[in-house]
Formats: structure tokens, C-alpha cells, sequence
């Protein structure tokens, strides 16, 4: 989803969210069974928590921009955000994929032909994936709850994407244990 | 399987969305992001796979934000379309998923100034471009 209006949806959130009960059985999460179709009448408690794993600094910092220099594009299952590195801009993405697998993972890398290297992240299996792309880009998909990724896309050549994407994953796998 | 922004090239982001100057920014396993002159300032497009994701969680956090959500079908898969009505712009804003047992795939289609094409006639056809794209 575009993140134009994602404070406007807070802000909504905030005011219903007062005084109200919400019913149910506290879960783990990950232990609950997701239901395949399109109930949207489901409650979701972490609705848009997902692009906030890593705040904005932190992104910032590691594909070394300035703080001030991020702005979250799309948020949801996958979250976009543009960061201003001195060299060049450099698109950053992140999903969380709660029913997904790594192997699924790199069937799909193997399918659009990505260079595929196996790798532990913090001791987690994980795959760092490089494309064509004449900058670089670069991912790191890791099996946690599901499977979790971050893709780093720079805009101009000579930035260390594969460096930042595995950095981030390192925080990110540091932030959920 | 989804190819490479579901199989949509640079020239058909162009010419269905009659915008100038896009620069594809991200280009990676669970989708693209077209951006006018690379920059955040203006008009967004994007496409995204999710593989092993609910599609109603995306779709609530849409109806809580969005003018209208309905159910749609394209090319036989059922899915929602979600737009915004911006009091200055009009239905500048459209969205569509479209689920695949337990992946979905969506379209976002942002217009920043006018004039523009009908937002939610460019997110069809790209989706169904994608969905034909598909193997």
C-alpha cells in the first residue's frame, strides 16, 4: 500500500484504539492460523508495525544517508523507503512473509535468475541475492517466522549494496530474537 | 511464477500512465517501483509480490485509509480495488490485489498532479498484463 496516508491511518487508529477491548486469546505470535482468504472483518494487531522493525534512523545510518534523508514510500507486508546516500539515491525495500519459505525464496531467485549464494546470518540460514542490475542491487532473504528480506537498489554505481542489505538484516535478526 | 515486475517493461509504465521522465528505482524478487526523475516527489508506481502473505490484512489496512474498497475480478482471480478521492486531485490514487492461493500480487497507481488517466483503468491493465505474464 502507498504510504501517502500512512498518518492519517494512525491517527485513525489512535482514536479508535481508545477505551476499546478488543476480544480474544493473547497468542505467540506466528502460532495463530492466518486464514487464506480475504476476511477483511479479521483484526490484525500489527497492522503497519512491519515497516517499523528498524526505525528510520537506523535504516538511514546503514546505507549511509543522513537521518533527515529517508521517507517511507509503501508500507504493509512489504515496505519501501528512499534513502539519499552522498554517492546517490538508493531504494530500499523490506518484506516479512509470515507463511512463506526460504526455499520458496530461492526457487523464485532461481526463476529470474538471480546469483544465489547461501549463507548464516546471525546463525540463521539466509541467501544473499544478486541481479543484472548495473548498481549493484542486492538482497538477503533469511528463514525467520516465515521468511524475512531486505533488497537494497542503489541508482548509481560503486555503493556496497550487498554490504548494507546483509547489515541490515544482521539488526534486523538481532531486533527479533 | 511472477517474472520481473510482473513482466511490465519501462514503456508500458510509460505509455499507460502518460508520465514523463520515470526511472525505474527498485527492481528486485518481490517487485518494482517507478519513480518520475528517480526522486519521491510525484507520482508513485509500483508493483509487489507477496508470497505466503494474507491478502486481507493488506486489504484492511485499505479500508481503513482508502475511499472505496470493492471486490474485483480480472482475468478469473478475485482480489480488491481500493481508491482515494482527493478533494484536489480526484481518484488519483488507485489499488488493486489480486490473490493467488496464498500469495497475492498488487498494483499501486499514484498520480500527483493532473492531468492524468483514469487511475483505476491504468491499475486494470497492468494487473491483467501481469496475471496474462504469469507461469
Amino acid at each position: 500500500m502507498l504510504a501517502g496516508v500512512v498518518a492519517v491511518l494512525a491517527a485513525t487508529t489512535l482514536t479508535v484504539g481508545c477505551g476499546r477491548t478488543v476480544e480474544g486469546t493473547a497468542m505467540k505470535e506466528g502460532t495463530s492460523d492466518v486464514p487464506r482468504n480475504d476476511d477483511s472483518m479479521k483484526k490484525y494487531p500489527n497492522l503497519l508495525k512491519e515497516c517499523d522493525v528498524l526505525t528510520e534512523d537506523i535504516l538511514a545510518k546503514t546505507v549511509g544517508a543522513d537521518p533527515l534523508d529517508i521517507q517511507s514510500t509503501f508500507v504493509g507486508a512489504i515496505c519501501r523507503w528512499q534513502a539519499a546516500n552522498p554517492a546517490g539515491l538508493i531504494d530500499i525495500t523490506r518484506f516479512w512473509f509470515e507463511q512463506g519459505s526460504l526455499d520458496n525464496e530461492r526457487k523464485v531467485a532461481q526463476n529470474l535468475n538471480y546469483q544465489i549464494e547461501s549463507r548464516r546470518i546471525n546463525g540463521v540460514d539466509s541467501i544473499v541475492l544478486k541481479t543484472t542490475d548495473a548498481n549493484g542491487a542486492c538482497g538477503v532473504v533469511s528463514d525467520a517466522a516465515g521468511v524475512v528480506g531486505w533488497w537494497v537498489n542503489p541508482q548509481a554505481p560503486g555503493i556496497d549494496a550487498c554490504g548494507m542489505a546483509v547489515k541490515l538484516m544482521e539488526l534486523t535478526l538481532n531486533t527479533s530474537s | 511464477m511472477f517474472p520481473e515486475c510482473g513482466g511490465i517493461s519501462d514503456q508500458t509504465i510509460a505509455d499507460q500512465t502518460k508520465v514523463n521522465g520515470l526511472v525505474q528505482t527498485a527492481r528486485n524478487s518481490v517487485g518494482c517501483q517507478w519513480l518520475a526523475g528517480g526522486g519521491i516527489l510525484g507520482p508513485h508506481f509500483s508493483f509487489s509480490w507477496y508470497r505466503g502473505s494474507p491478502i486481507g490484512r493488506e486489504r484492511k489496512t485499505e479500508e481503513l485509509t482508502r475511499t472505496s474498497v470493492e471486490d474485483v475480478n480480472i482475468e478469473g482471480h478475485d482480489g480488491f480495488i481500493a481508491y482515494s478521492d482527493d478533494p484536489n486531485l480526484g481518484i488519483s490514487l488507485c489499488e488493486i490485489g489480486i490473490q493467488f492461493n496464498d500469495d497475492f500480487i498488487e498494483w499501486s497507481i499514484s498520480f500527483a498532479q493532473k492531468p492524468y488517466p483514469d487511475a483505476c483503468a491504468v491499475a486494470k491493465e497492468v494487473t491483467r498484463q501481469s496475471i496474462v505474464n504469469a507461469k
